[in-house]
């Protein structure tokens, strides 16, 4: 393990975290509401750590192996998460230091999961931050570490694989430093867009700036406690929808669509897959809930947002969807579980996964009728290596693990029933937010335990990072020296 | 620049080490999805999957909007076939790995018939490089400038030399020499010495002079050896068949063992003049019968480092002058510098050289250089001519301002080598060498502050 080197890293992550800390201190100037100093304080400790540490501390030895790649960003991702809780702590809006963290791990995984009953005391400037988080979290922090800091020789490929989501990572471009800031222009373009036609549609600016970003990210926290549905706006609800739409297909798609190579997104399995599921799951939950609107277009207006809220894991929400059927309820579940396009900022089990999964049962299948049958299972016209399709099986038992493991340890508190405990973990897990009944779009997270609360987390962690990079932590061999 | 390498074997993995070092855009093409992916975890450049014959693939690879195209598989015709297809499909500039001698005789009759703006052959450029080296014998490493109107040798420097413990000024005035000390190795560091600097044993230095004048330097330095007259060659692949013909032309005797009967049969029919042998190059009853201790040098051109080490030992204890040995894992040729074989060549290393000038030429608009030698790790000697475009001309070198970690390494002036001091000025048609640890030079502007 090259410690210099991830040093190093880490350090230049918190020096970042520390700039970015100087956003909320703005909205607090501009609101005066005398909260600047809870973030001034950990930014200038920050600054105090980090600065000399990069300066004296230079590794030799500048390679970022794969295993050094993981160990970064896990560590990253979980030092991030208890500096962003220290300004709600310490400025009391939160007392608690571990629902700080819960709600800061909430924010920089795109969860959207809170323990506040009540959002709506909270100033700006710590409704910004936790928004704010999303953003930064959505496309990956050591993305943008690698787009815009200067970083020494060597690939750091390893980076993107361990922080970007989906089977297979790639690059767009031969440098690595360019692939990023494509990926970061696209996403900040995309932002301002969404946030253009939130304050067209005459939303309050800050409002407008906190949603927006909440989209990009596909995070979920609200300014208000009734989230999206306290604007009762058809307009707004179909922006930020669309908007959740958007930012959960695979970036790529973005990219071919600027080099105008439009043949090549029409190849992409997932993306059309991904239309589909939206199609078909807004028209039978539309089917369902007819009842309980007054037309068949109420019912469409609201089983399109919760839809693409859930497929893309963001977790704002229009309407109780506690209070649906039971058939449109199973059928968000699965939503949950699917997630959104791999090299997106969604969270999820990822479509592509599930493609692979399902195509490469059906070789296998094949196989067992017509043993001698030589077939390989293809995605997009290209084969898929072996190495790939056992990777995600591998994944998919890390996947239910983690779900089972986290369940039974939520459970031991005796809070909740079955379908509040197993869709927090879910919704945790899969970095969406709101769950089902207690942790429902009109609940929240606050009456777990701490133990609970911590378990949670760590699941968002693990959903955002793909699993591997925060199991790799907590297994011996990574930290041995052969 | 954005290069396209196709081909991820040993060269081609050696081409994007060196020009992903020089900041280029680089797109590494192969047929086997590992390689690609280890290349890729390893240096920050992009990989593609596939045949670098197959217009999809190159397209993938960004062919229209690249500068370079650079084949470098292990076959001659998918080489040429690929830098047709790169050009059609709107490439700047393609560079090919031709090295099948039946090709190769008319590679330059061809190169515009086949849209090539270069090619290359390894094993014939490391063929050249042995002949060199087997021309000056005393030094470990021999590189020729201005058509051979100068030449740089490498120099170990062993015990009872008389350089040691003198400064390069004392030796340049005791023995009366004119050669220019460019660069000394000690321990892995790199010094540009001073007149001040003193030589110690076991240093590796590499000084600069006319031809003449090396010759006359290394009997001073009684160092001198003859000039190889019957050379002893081990394995008879394609560049023992491009070296023996080069010695032959300049009159030396060739032994050339091999394994493979045909391979033999097919030598004797091409270099009726050199003696071909049919045994086991490993088997050391097979070398004392045919006398390798009464030969001048011996080559060993295995395809197997090992073997071209092991032969390579035997042939230093039987007290051979010279023995160069090919080692092509440059792991390997780290390892035998400490077993006291000195003269090592590596064909990657060796034509990577050619083909980072080459791209740099065309990187700099207007850039010219005449040849580029990477000396060591971090110090090249290159040569450039001077043209109108140069400004200084007529200027003393002390009243030009010499950036820092730029030595005028010598002047040829009408085929005369010229060692620069403070009166010396740069005139037109000289063609001057520079030694430098700076990177991307790309003309004498560059050198001038």
């Amino acid at each position: 393990m090259n410690y210099k080197a991830v040093v190093n890293v880490l350090s230049r992550i918190l020096l970042l975290e520390a700039i970015l800390m100087v956003f909320p201190i703005i909205v607090d100037l501009i609101y005066k509401e005398g909260q600047w100093l809870y973030f001034l304080l950990p930014a200038g400790c920050l600054l105090v750590i980090s600065i000399p540490t990069i300066l004296f501390l230079k590794p030799k030895n500048t390679i970022l192996q794969a295993r050094e790649g993981f160990v970064i960003t896990s560590l990253a991702w979980v030092l991030m998460s208890i500096i962003g809780a220290i300004p709600f702590a310490i400025s009391g809006e939160i007392p608690s230091y571990i629902d700080a963290l819960f709600e800061s791990v909430s924010g920089f995984t795109t969860t959207g999961a809170s323990i506040l009953k009540d959002v709506e005391v909270l100033s700006h400037s710590m409704l910004f931050w936790r928004s704010f988080m999303h953003w930064i979290g959505g496309m990956g922090i050591l993305v943008f570490v690698l787009a815009f800091l200067p970083t020494q020789d060597g690939s750091s490929i390893h980076i993107l694989r361990a922080e970007s989501t989906g089977p297979n990572v790639g690059k767009l471009v031969s440098k690595m430093k360019f692939t990023a800031r494509i990926l970061y222009a696209i996403y900040a373009a995309l932002t301002v867009a969404c946030f253009i036609f939130l304050v067209a549609g005459k939303m309050p600016v800050f409002d407008a700036i906190c949603n927006a970003v909440g989209t990009a990210g596909t995070g979920g926290f609200a300014v208000w406690n009734t989230s999206i549905a306290h604007y009762n706006s058809t307009y707004f609800e179909m922006v930020i929808a669309v908007f959740m739409l958007l930012f959960g297909i695979n970036f790529n798609v973005y990219y071919l669509i600027l080099i105008g190579k439009f043949t090549e997104i029409l190849k992409m399995e997932e993306v059309r897959v991904y239309f589909i599921i939206i199609v078909l799951f807004t028209l039978l939950i539309a089917l369902d809930i007819m009842s309980l609107y007054e037309n068949f277009g109420q019912a469409i207006r609201y089983s399109f947002f919760q839809v693409n809220t859930i497929i893309s894991t963001t977790g704002y929400s229009t309407a109780d969807f506690n209070s649906w059927p039971i058939f449109s309820k199973i059928l968000l579940f699965l939503l949950m579980i699917i997630g959104s396009c791999a090299g997106s900022t969604a969270g999820g089990f990822k479509i592509s996964r599930v493609i692979i999964l399902t195509k490469s049962s059906y070789t296998d299948m094949r196989k067992m009728l017509h043993p001698r049958q030589v077939i390989k299972t293809k995605l997009d016209g290209d084969i898929l290596s072996e190495d790939t399709i056992r990777n995600t099986k591998t994944y998919l038992v890390a996947y239910v693990g983690i779900i089972v493991l986290s369940l039974l340890l939520i459970s031991i508190e005796g809070y909740g029933g079955l379908e509040t405990n197993l869709s927090a973990v879910v919704a945790c897990f899969n970095n969406i937010g709101p769950g089902f009944d207690l942790v429902g779009a009109t609940g929240n997270y606050a009456g777990y335990s701490i133990f609970s609360k911590l378990i949670l987390s760590l699941d968002m962690l693990a959903g955002r990072l793909e699993l591997f990079p925060l199991l790799l932590l907590f297994t011996p061999s990574t930290w041995k020296k052969i | 620049m954005r290069l396209i390498i196709v081909g991820a074997g040993k060269i081609g993995a050696t081409l994007v080490d060196k020009l992903s070092k020089e900041k280029h855009d680089i797109v590494i093409v192969d047929k086997d999805p590992k390689i690609v992916e280890q290349i890729v975890n390893r240096y920050d450049v992009m990989g593609v999957c596939g045949g670098g014959a197959d217009r999809m693939i190159l397209e993938e690879a960004g062919v229209s909007t690249a500068d370079f195209v650079i084949a470098c598989t292990s076959r001659d015709e998918l080489n040429i076939l690929c830098c047709m297809l790169a050009k059609k499909l709107g490439v700047s500039h393609t560079i090919a790995r031709v090295r099948d001698p039946e090709y190769f005789m008319e590679m330059e009759y061809m190169k515009g018939e086949l849209d090539l703006d270069m090619w290359f052959n390894p094993e014939l450029r490391t063929a050249q490089e042995i002949a060199e080296i087997l021309s000056f014998p005393s030094a470990i490493n021999v590189e020729t400038f201005a058509d051979g109107a100068a030449v740089m040798i490498e120099l170990k420097v062993k015990k009872e030399n008389p350089m040691i413990g003198k400064s390069v000024m004392e030796i340049m005035r005791d023995f009366n020499v004119k050669a220019l000390f460019s660069m000394v190795v000690r321990e892995n560091k790199v010094y540009i010495p001073r007149g001040d600097f003193v030589i110690q044993e076991n240093d590796i230095v590499h000084i600069t002079a006319s031809e003449k004048e090396i010759t006359n330097f290394s009997k001073k330095m009684q160092v001198f050896r003859r000039r190889a007259r019957s050379v002893f060659i081990v394995g008879g692949g394609k560049i023992a068949y491009y070296l023996a013909k080069e010695l032959i032309a300049r009159k030396v005797a060739v032994k050339i063992i091999e394994k493979d009967e045909a391979r033999c049969e097919w030598l004797s029919e091409e270099l009726p003049e050199a003696t071909i042998l049919n045994g086991d190059g490993t088997d050391h009853e097979v070398l004392d019968e045919e006398g390798i201790d009464k030969c001048n040098a011996v080559v060993t051109l295995t395809g197997m480092d090992e073997e071209n080490v092991i032969v390579s030992l035997y042939a230093s204890r039987k007290k051979v002058a010279k023995v160069i040995t090919k080692v092509d894992r440059p792991t390997i040729g780290q390892m035998v510098s400490h077993l006291g074989l000195d003269s090592v060549v590596s064909p990657r290393i060796v034509i990577a050289s050619s083909i980072v000038r080459f791209v740099r030429e065309l990187t700099y608009e207007g850039a010219r250089i005449n040849q580029l030698y990477k000396i060591h790790d971090k110090v090249e000697a290159l040569e450039f001519p001077v043209d109108n475009d140069f400004e200084h001309i007529n200027v003393p070198l002390r009243d030009l301002n010499i950036k820092k970690n730029y030595l005028v390494n010598g002047i040829v002036r009408d085929r005369e080598f010229i060692i620069p001091t403070g009166d010396t000025s740069f005139m037109i048609g000289d063609r001057v060498l520079i030694v430098t640890t700076e990177k991307n030079v790309s003309g004498l502007e560059d050198i001038v502050r």
